[in-house]
């Protein structure tokens, strides 16, 4: 154990910091990421009826040079859900998952600010309802389209598979299992996320140190 | 290894917050239909009324935290809608309870369901309610979620990152939740896969050192008057983020820690 600690101690010193050529380029794209966060708030949408948000995440990571499977996931009820899974790799080493959630709830806004939403929706119960972004899941759909690009541009910093996840109903809490359950029911059809999962769930378990 | 980021009315944009550890809650949805004998509002004796049933079931059920759990694991059960009855005179044949149950622990998570189950029994059993009238206690396996645990290991890691990346000054340890999350379920059963989850301030700092001076908290997530300061928190996310990936992408051979479940 004390020697694991020592490993450990070391790695984080070692670690690169955010660098400075990772900053300019962050500070390049900020506008263009608040006009998302903006249109992404203005548009909100209910867990299960994630639709288009999703395809805005999967057109971004497109864009940025991922390998993006969209309509990923399957509920109880044979419904499809709206998972996006974008991969880039790059060469040998760890994979990594980086999660971010994309639906709303079923609130009236009352912020006030200009972006504010005025969306309706019904329920999956048929009562109508208004739609925002009460949880900030568009600031975790913007974040991960943001990393995306800053990863994509950065490539000589780091070793691996990235495998970004743009979430459907967390919410409800049946996106993540939706999208895991896909992998079973659908592996042929989506080849990039099964083969992806196939890797997650094949980790052996390390010896407990 | 999977992270992910939540942002939060509790810290300015900014700074961020990390919870070793057990980090939030499971979530279990209950549904529990307590069953009586419905008749004339005038005349109980006729029947055997569910509403008050009901009514000493949600007391009785608030001994399950207070007397059934160890005081050392935090649990929570909440009744948080009820339904029964149509009209002021009329006794109903049945009430509908629906519940949300936290908890870190498997074993908390089922001292709570036997509770439910138990004192269910119970109070149909102390009216003298038929075998065919006692309630139904449903868990709702799609509307559950189990705890989500930051490895530790990994979550020392990344704090560091943080640290570096934002400035050790805004960079916090944060209690853990009896909020859930599912993206915990990306790290499969059994924590098979090591997950760090961290909250993200999202709040304007003068409107925070404001509210903290009055005592008061800003709105929190899930009101209608939620509004995170967009541009520096977006911008500490993407930072944080992207360090974090960084700095856990990097080859065995560079010296990176391969600690037990760290890399794969």
């Amino acid at each position: 154990m004390r020697v694991t600690r020592t490993v450990l101690l070391l790695s984080t010193l070692a670690a690169p910091i955010f660098a400075q050529d990772n900053s300019a380029l962050l500070n390049q794209q900020m506008p263009n990421l608040l006009d998302t966060y903006k249109d992404i708030h203005a548009h909100p949408e209910l867990s299960h009826f994630e639709e288009r948000t999703s395809a805005l995440l999967a057109g971004e990571l497109r864009k940025a040079g991922y390998t993006v499977t969209d309509h990923v996931g399957v509920y109880p009820d044979g419904s499809r859900a709206f998972g996006v899974v974008g991969i880039l790799k790059n060469g040998a080493g760890p994979m990594l998952l980086i999660r971010a959630d994309m639906d709303a709830l079923p609130i009236v806004e009352e912020t006030g600010v200009p972006y504010a939403s005025h969306v309706l929706a019904k329920t999956r119960s048929g009562q109508e309802v208004g739609v925002m972004h009460a949880c900030g899941h568009d600031v975790h759909t913007t974040v991960l389209i943001g990393t995306a690009r800053a990863l994509a541009a950065a490539k000589s910093q780091w070793h691996g598979t990235l495998m970004l996840v743009g979430q459907p109903s967390e919410e409800t809490i049946d996106g993540a299992k939706a999208m895991l359950s896909d992998h079973s029911t659908n592996a042929s059809a989506r080849p990039t996320w099964s083969s992806a999962c196939t890797t997650l769930t094949s980790v052996p378990q390390a010896p407990s140190a | 290894m999977v992270i992910g980021l939540h942002d939060t009315n509790q810290r300015s944009a900014g700074t961020v917050g990390l919870t070793a550890g057990p980090a939030m809650a499971s979530s279990t949805s209950v549904d529990v239909t307590i069953r009586g004998i419905g008749g004339h509002g005038a005349q109980p004796f006729t029947g055997r009324d569910p509403i008050v049933l009901a009514a000493m079931y949600i007391v009785q059920i608030q001994t399950i935290v207070s007397r059934e759990e160890d005081p050392r694991n935090p649990a929570v059960v909440t009744v948080g809608d009820i339904h029964g009855g149509t009209k002021r005179n009329i006794i109903p044949d049945e009430v509908k309870l629906e519940l949300t149950a936290r908890a870190f622990s498997d074993k908390s998570r089922q001292t709570i369901l036997d509770g439910l189950r138990q004192m269910a029994t119970g109070v149909a059993t102390s009216a003298g309610l038929p075998p065919d009238k006692m309630p139904t206690v449903t868990v709702l396996d799609a509307e559950s979620t189990p705890a989500l645990y930051n490895d530790p290991a990994m979550s020392a890691r990344v704090k560091a990152t943080l640290q570096k990346t934002l400035g050790a000054a805004n960079v916090f340890d944060d209690q853990r939740q009896m909020g859930s999350e599912d993206v915990g379920i990306f790290g499969l059963e059994g924590n098979k896969i090591p997950v760090v989850y961290f909250w993200l301030g999202a709040m304007y700092p003068d409107r925070l050192a404001a509210a903290v001076a009055a005592g008061k908290e800003l709105p929190g997530m899930h009101t209608s008057r939620f509004e995170p300061d967009p541009e520096p928190t977006i911008e500490t996310g993407v930072k944080s983020m992207t360090a974090v990936a960084i700095s856990l992408l990097q080859k065995k051979a560079e010296g990176v820690a391969t600690h037990a479940g760290l890399s794969f």
